[in-house]
């Protein structure tokens, strides 16, 4: 492979190359070559949100009432801390596991709306006919995401690949796919 | 029950202990119902993608779910 930036491109595994992971659909034959997920920098904002909501435990404790007892003070520190740590756990599943994968026989987009909904998108390379990238902002240009849309012909689904790291990577990964397998067919 | 004896009740705190008692009972219940449903979820994530670090996040969602036994204990012991 031309770009093959195996060392720099692992964006605290947003961008994954040749991943050693297994998925349901799973075919045999199929190699995984790029699993993506969002960069972490659009997920700032559930971490700023969580530092601020432990500096706010931290200080409701000198507001609490005074007829509170103590063992009611250390429940109450309990139940915001684990609220807290809910939050995080919650956020950070939500990120893991919506996962693009690019294989040699097709792109996957694995999404958890909420955690509670499951929608996998399946596009075979064949069937692909454009691929578009959208990057735009101030964040974008500077850590280099995007959005990457992958539009298949007939009534396969389009597949969408929301804030991933180098998304012009992605873009050429998948044409040198679908070279091969116009070459080889 | 009077109303002086009510007065009195509510003077000492014992209806706060009582609000707050039920109160945390009743977030310690959510939450625990909430930690399975997640764990079941977790389940279903990990087998949708499987992977080296699957392991450590169903041993966390275990542990959530543990953290919602304990809430409910101290909830009902504790307060």
């Amino acid at each position: 492979m031309e770009n093959n930036p195996k060392s720099v491109n692992k964006v605290f595994f947003s961008y994954l190359i040749h991943p050693q992971i297994k998925f349901e659909t799973y075919e045999p034959g199929e190699k995984v070559i790029l699993l993506l997920r969002a960069h972490p920098v659009t997920q700032l904002h559930w971490i700023i949100n969580s530092i601020i909501l432990f500096i706010v435990l931290f200080f409701i404790n000198f507001i609490l009432p005074s007829f509170l007892l103590l063992n009611q003070i250390f429940v109450l520190n309990v139940f915001i801390l684990v609220f807290i740590l809910s939050f995080i756990w919650y956020s950070f599943l939500n990120w893991y596991f919506n996962v693009g994968i690019i294989t040699n026989k097709r792109v996957i987009d694995v999404d958890f709306h909420g955690i509670l909904y499951k929608e996998v998108t399946v596009a075979r390379l064949n069937k692909i006919e454009d691929i578009t990238v959208k990057s735009g902002g101030y964040f974008a240009s500077l850590f280099d995401y995007g959005t990457v849309f992958t539009q298949t012909a007939g009534t396969e689904a389009n597949v969408e690949f929301i804030n991933i790291p180098f998304p012009s990577l992605v873009v050429q990964n998948i044409n040198q796919l679908l070279g091969k397998k116009h070459g080889s067919q | 029950m009077d109303l002086n004896n009510l007065f009195n009740s509510f003077n000492s705190g014992e209806v706060i202990n009582v609000f707050f008692k039920i109160s945390s009972i009743i977030l310690a219940v959510i939450y625990l119902l909430y930690a399975v449903v997640i764990s079941k979820q977790v389940g279903t994530m990990t087998k949708t993608i499987e992977d080296k670090f699957n392991v450590v996040v169903s041993l966390i969602s275990s542990i959530q779910i543990t953290v919602g036994l304990i809430l409910l204990i101290f909830s009902l012991f504790l307060v």
